[in-house]
């Protein structure tokens, strides 16, 4: 069996000392810089780039890789903990998860994401050990038509994010959408909504959004509750989830392990897309969804599940194929290049040591992670029971300088500030700021593929149902449009007849 | 042996890790010549890319050279306008300079009227340090085996064929424009976010050719997964010397590059600027980076500071032209 | 006005709504619109700007017919000094530095909270958070921030 023997070959790898050594230091300082909200995976590998000059090749990949699927792991606990979603996956993470840290249930929660990623990653690990290059070529297949619908059935996805009114949930998407297209389009080279302003010519950075309507938008608030102390945590029931929450979180984490690995392997947005995905197929399956948002735990599961599978197969086009799906992936190739490793097809062939040691390192890392983090759990609870006025300028603090590591720029602060202020009003009028958020993610690729769709096929609209990916999206998401609206309208007639 | 490397491999990483500056505060400023404490080069992309990985090489060699940290800063954002701005406002000592490319010297000028900062005036030239020249590559499935025929091809099907690039005005999509002009055929340009994205749907086969960067693509040429046809430079390329160029096959005279180079703010003192435009030289084509740019791509080539300033402007005015004639915009 | 309305909250929102539409087909009126088979720069935005100001104009009609919730107090003094420190954070760090600008940023917006006492326990806080800050942040991560920024010769 060739498979053995590569594995064994990897096995070879990631387990001498030094790389194991290296695989720790990874996951330890991306759970790390994870926690620190706003600081992410991006900057801190563009940080210590020019030290892995001097590492051997596989040892410099095995430690950034920790970094990177590290700090997914520690983003989502400041989401649970204190509100801040610190990468796009994490903002569902938050929803449910923070409401259960408020709860009392902080440590379950964590505890629930912890066991959920850890599953996901050793499944997705294996998919990417038996069928890396098969699913990698499935990737290519899906041209701009492919993505366009995909995009539409994220958005409808992000309905089911909202709990109060469709009409809000539906204004706010759209907001997103508009809200994304400040920046240079990428069609026409025309720099919309920048207001003259250079900083704007690439778009505003989700973080920025993110840290601004959830961070700032939650310690003001916070704030303004302080002497009703309804801000403060209740007293922690058990760190541990009971037997009760694993025996409710088995379905979602074995369903959004399926999706995230799925939507992982796409290269353009696809494993942003898994938590979104995961949280509403959730919301939807579940007997209870009016529990969803106020802290039910398969929406910590589901979405936790989803995220780890889609970090660990996301680094299948960019090992098999050469081909970044993500930023930190860009990073990563670049870390190959000053090694001498010319990143593509060629990788798994010539470099077989480098390979598949960073696939076994990949599970060895999240075996760390879950011993490590297990045990830190009661650390952070005890952390989110520091009085809040001491808390929060640090939180404030570290949302400062995580955003201007961004692009090292002080402009990207005030807008944080003015997105805090537009947060807090969301907040007061009752408009959810989730569903923004994913209109702002989706909505500028969804724009950018329909419009390189329609110049690839001359203007003719069916390519979108011709092809059969494409085709076969719409459909799902026509249906799920259906099952969403549905019991909304059947409840306004309801309403309607009993006034 | 080779343990106690690693464990010092090991030992450096976390500590640089712990403090990456601390060697810098250490360091003693005994050098009486330029330059006397840190230089900082402002590359005005984000971390990863060709310029960035570029500069990275460069820095360390600088570093050892000068005995001083040189520190590569990252400030990305509007086509490099951003970072070119932050150099061209800095204090003109040779501290703190930028790593230029083709885009941002000589086709922001004349893509965005209102930059924020004069780019006639703004800087001095130092030295070019690497040339990219671009390959055109085809999807395999693509009928044409060489240049000649893709021109052939291209002209039979007009509007027909799609090239994909890295995003309007970058040099994916004006060496394309260049290509049109000279061949006398039409293609549909496919703009995408980066170079990346456009090489995937290439391989993909969603598109059918590309200007694309040795760096990018030269995996997939290996691989068989895209077909190399000719590189767009005068000369071939040191990193695929078997690919003809497309001036000694169907197109005679065409020229199509993008480069690298560093930059001063204006009235940074001549000695300066010659003493780190000497070293920049001896670092790209002495060292070890040679082989390094090489294997990235890249043509390692010094220059002297008014030498580079004559390819800026040459530059400027080729492309000021085939952008006008395309009506090709970018703001 | 918002007397007038049964629910307010759905009237504000959807004022914030319409300002974002209107504004938004505003500003894109200079894009090209091209045709739905080979779309402009401006229509996207221009689509999506209407959508938003249909919602704005549904969620004002509705807050007259469906009565809903109060808007509740606002926090002023709050939102205006973690949005102000958090700005003068921004406006601070390049020309005073980081320490300046954290000493700014962590005691004004700590001085939004009502437990908020500068006594030993919060000054060790203080000093603690910035020397992490130093140490970790541009020490140990290399964030190139100045430590005192050119007001000082930094």
């Amino acid at each position: 069996m060739e498979l053995f023997a590569n594995l064994a070959q990897g096995l070879g790898t990631a387990f001498s000392i030094w790389n194991l050594a290296y695989c720790l230091f990874g996951v330890i300082l991306g759970t790390a810089i994870g926690v620190l909200p706003g600081l992410g995976p991006t900057a801190t590998i563009a940080m210590l780039l020019p030290v892995t000059f001097g590492l051997p090749p596989e040892s410099a990949l095995i430690m950034l890789a920790g970094i990177y699927y590290g700090a997914q792991y520690g983003g989502s606990t400041t989401a649970i903990l204190v509100n801040l979603p610190g990468e796009s996956s994490s903002v569902v993470t938050a929803l449910d998860g923070y409401q259960m840290a408020r709860q009392g249930k902080a440590g379950r929660a964590l505890a629930t994401a912890a066991i959920g990623s850890f599953f996901a990653g050793t499944v997705a690990t294996l998919l990417l050990a038996l069928f890396a290059p098969p699913l990698a070529d499935m990737a290519l297949k899906f041209g701009p038509a492919e993505y366009f619908s995909l995009m539409v059935m994220g958005l409808v996805a992000s309905i089911v994010l909202a709990q109060g009114s469709l009409l809000h949930a539906l204004a706010m998407i759209v907001l997103g959408l508009l809200l994304g297209m400040v920046g240079t389009d990428v069609n026409s080279g025309v720099q919309r909504y920048t207001f003259d302003l250079p900083q704007l010519a690439d778009g505003i950075n989700f973080v920025i959004v993110a840290m601004g309507v959830f961070g700032l938008a939650e310690i003001i608030s916070n704030l303004e509750n302080e002497g009703t102390r309804s801000a403060m945590v209740k007293s922690v029931t058990g760190l541990m989830p009971t037997r009760e929450d694993l025996r409710r979180i088995v379905g979602p984490v074995l369903r959004g392990t399926v999706l995230g690995s799925l939507l992982g392997i796409l290269p353009g947005g696809g494993a942003m897309l898994s938590s979104f995905a995961a949280y509403s197929l959730e919301k939807k399956m579940s007997k209870h969804p009016e529990e969803f948002g106020k802290g039910a735990i398969e929406g910590v599961a589901g979405p936790e599940s989803a995220n780890n599978a889609g970090a660990q197969t996301s680094f299948i086009p960019m090992l098999t194929l050469g081909i970044p799906s993500n930023p930190v992936m860009a990073l990563m190739i670049g870390a190959m290049i000053i090694q001498g490793i010319q990143p593509g097809p060629s990788v798994m062939t010539e470099q077989p040591a480098l390979f598949w040691g960073i696939i076994v390192s990949m599970w060895i890392g999240n075996l760390f992670l879950l011993v490590l983090n297990l045990p830190l759990i009661g650390l952070w609870v005890k952390m989110i029971s520091v009085p809040y006025h001491l808390l929060f300028p640090a939180i404030l603090v570290f949302c400062a300088i995580g955003v201007f590591s961004l692009n090292n720029a002080t402009f990207d602060v005030l807008l944080m500030a003015g997105f805090g202020l537009l947060g807090y009003v969301f907040r007061k009028v009752g408009c959810e700021p989730a569903p923004m958020l994913l209109g702002f993610i989706l909505g500028p690729m969804m724009e950018e593929n329909l419009r390189r769709a329609m110049l690839m096929g001359k203007g003719d609209p069916t390519v979108f149902v011709t092809r059969p990916i494409s085709a076969v999206l719409l459909v799902v998401s026509l249906a799920m449009l259906v099952t969403v609206l549905a019991p909304s309208i059947r409840r306004k007639r309801e309403e309607a007849f009993q006034e | 042996m080779q343990l106690s490397r690693r464990a010092l491999a090991l030992a450096t990483t976390v500590l640089t890790a712990g403090a990456l500056f601390a060697g810098a505060l250490g360091a003693t400023a005994a050098q009486a010549a330029f330059p006397e404490r840190q230089v900082t080069i402002v590359v005005p992309f984000p971390p990863g890319g060709g310029t960035d990985t570029g500069t990275r090489l460069l820095a360390q060699k600088l570093q050892e050279r000068w005995g001083q940290p040189v520190v590569v800063e990252n400030k990305p954002g509007a086509a490099g306008a951003i970072g070119a701005d932050i150099v061209a406002r800095a204090k003109p000592d040779g501290y703190t300079l930028l790593m230029g490319n083709f885009g941002t010297q000589s086709i922001n000028p004349i893509l965005y009227p209102k930059l924020p900062y004069n780019p006639d005036t703004a800087f001095s030239a130092v030295s070019l340090v690497a040339e990219l020249p671009q390959v055109l590559v085809v999807h395999p499935d693509l009928p044409a085996k060489d240049p000649a025929e893709l021109v052939a091809l291209a002209k039979g099907k007009p509007g027909e064929l799609m090239y994909s690039s890295s995003g309007n005005g970058g040099s994916m999509h004006l060496a394309g424009a260049l290509f049109e002009d000279a061949a006398g055929a039409k293609l549909v340009h496919v703009p995408y976010k980066g170079g990346g994205p456009a090489i995937q749907d290439l391989i993909g086969g969603h598109v059918n050719l590309s200007f694309a960067t040795i760096l990018e693509s030269s995996g997939f040429i290996k691989a068989g997964k895209l077909r190399a046809l000719a590189v767009t430079s005068a000369a071939r390329s040191p990193a695929l010397p078997e690919v003809p160029t497309l001036a000694e096959t169907a197109l005679p005279g065409f020229n199509a590059i993008s480069w690298i180079g560093l930059l001063a703010p204006a009235g940074t003192p001549q000695e300066i600027l010659d003493t780190v435009s000497a070293d920049v030289r001896k670092a790209v084509l002495d060292s070890g980076i040679k082989d390094q740019l090489i294997a990235q791509g890249a043509t390692p080539v010094g220059s002297s500071p008014a030498e580079f300033q004559a390819l800026i402007d040459s530059d400027r005015k080729r492309y000021a032209e085939i952008i006008k004639q395309k009506g090709i915009t970018a703001n | 006005m918002t007397s007038l309305s049964r629910n307010p909250k759905d009237l504000l929102a959807g004022v914030l709504y319409l300002a974002f539409g209107l504004a938004g087909v505003w500003i894109a009126r200079d894009y090209s619109m091209g045709t739905s088979s080979r779309m402009g720069a401006g229509y996207f935005p221009t689509v999506l700007g209407g959508m938003l100001i249909l919602f704005g104009l549904l969620s004002v009609i509705r807050s007259f017919l469906v009565p809903g919730e109060a808007v509740g107090t606002v926090a002023w003094k709050g939102l205006a000094l973690v949005v102000g420190a958090t700005a003068l954070f921004g406006v601070l760090l390049e020309p005073a530095g980081l320490v300046v600008s954290l000493l700014v940023l962590i005691l004004l917006s700590a001085s939004a909270s009502r437990m908020f006492r500068f006594e030993w326990r919060a000054a060790v806080a203080l000093v603690a958070l910035v020397a992490f800050c130093v140490f970790v942040f541009v020490r140990g991560l290399g964030v190139p921030m100045p430590l005192f920024g050119s007001w000082f010769g930094g």
